[in-house]
């Protein structure tokens, strides 16, 4: 981004990460109005901030940065209200007019349950193909620990997965 | 290999992070102990529901919201940038005019009333003013750019 106000230039990043994007709001959210809200906020800060951005980073990186402190905020607020919430979630009374397979409703499921540092780095390994160190960008963490983050959220996921059966 | 050591290493065999004599020493483990072999086979399952990596999209008419309430924003910088940028330049002039004259005065005072011996006062405080204006020129970049990379300056 050489021209900081340029935007064509936001636009066709917008457009190129928007399914990424959303997909990682999603599974760190799981309610769609929610991730809308938070896809929007991620927008605004990256507009806010472009003077910010250093070009030396992966555009990409900078905006998941972004997008993981915004959902973690709401993750700590949602865990104020917790109990209530997640009795709501379970019945299903949330906002969800998603319909998924069995299976696929199980893996929901148990990544709802995954504590959300676990969720991160699952989401960045299995679904965006990231590499550690990319990871580690992101999260500001390093290598090491992400691949020790993701072996426990394996197994952490491996054990609800056994609860839900 | 022992059981306990096969079981700590699974996920990293899974991962494809374990390698060389390991490798073949879980993998031979594997072949004997049922235990084990159940267990991976759970975790390839698990692994085979992630890969397959169920999507969802955003909502059109949520995207264009999007699209429209970002293009605003980014309008409205755009335009008090430009209505800003105009007087920087004067006002920078408009400072180095006014530090130029001060010090010149300051000088001129110094070596009227106190004479050359209190001349270095004015060499004190010219390198205290030097001193604050480099700090404040690097505290404005770091504000900037400096924590980026560590992440400091997250947004």
């Amino acid at each position: 981004m050489n021209e900081i106000y340029d935007w064509k230039d936001i636009e066709s990043k917008m457009m190129e990460t928007k399914e990424s994007l959303f997909n990682f709001i999603y599974r760190m959210t799981f309610d769609r109005e929610v991730a809308e809200d938070i896809f929007q906020e991620t927008w605004l800060r990256v507009v806010r901030n472009l003077e910010k951005y250093n070009p030396a980073i992966p555009f990409k990186i900078w905006l998941f940065e972004i997008a993981k402190n915004i959902c973690r905020d709401y993750a700590r607020k949602l865990e104020r209200r917790r109990k209530g919430l997640e009795l709501l979630e379970i019945r299903g009374t949330t906002s969800e007019k998603d319909f998924l397979p069995q299976e696929e409703e199980r893996l929901k499921v148990c990544l709802k349950k995954l504590p959300i540092k676990y969720r991160e780095v699952i989401h960045f390994r299995f679904f965006e193909e990231l590499e550690y160190e990319e990871i580690g960008k992101i999260l500001n963490i390093p290598s090491g620990t992400v691949k020790s983050r993701v072996n426990r959220g394996l197994k952490k996921l491996r054990k609800i997965w056994r609860e839900t059966k | 290999m022992n059981h306990k050591r096969a079981k700590k290493i699974l996920f990293e065999y899974l991962s494809g992070t374990l390698k060389g004599k390991e490798k073949s020493y879980f993998e031979l483990h594997i072949s004997e102990c049922k235990e084990c072999r159940n267990e991976l086979e759970e975790l390839k399952n698990i692994l085979s529901e992630l890969k397959r990596k169920p999507s969802f999209s955003i909502d059109g008419k949520a995207f264009e919201k999007t699209r429209y309430v970002v293009y605003k924003t980014l309008e409205e910088k755009r335009i008090s940038h430009e209505k800003v940028s105009p007087f920087i330049v004067p006002l920078l002039l408009l400072c180095f005019i006014t530090f130029i004259f001060f010090n010149f005065l300051f000088y001129n005072v110094l070596l009227e009333i106190f004479g050359e011996s209190t001349l270095f006062i004015f060499y004190a405080f010219l390198i205290y003013q030097f001193s604050g204006i480099i700090f404040f020129f690097v505290s404005l970049i770091n504000k900037f750019r400096g924590g980026l990379e560590n992440g400091k300056n997250s947004v």
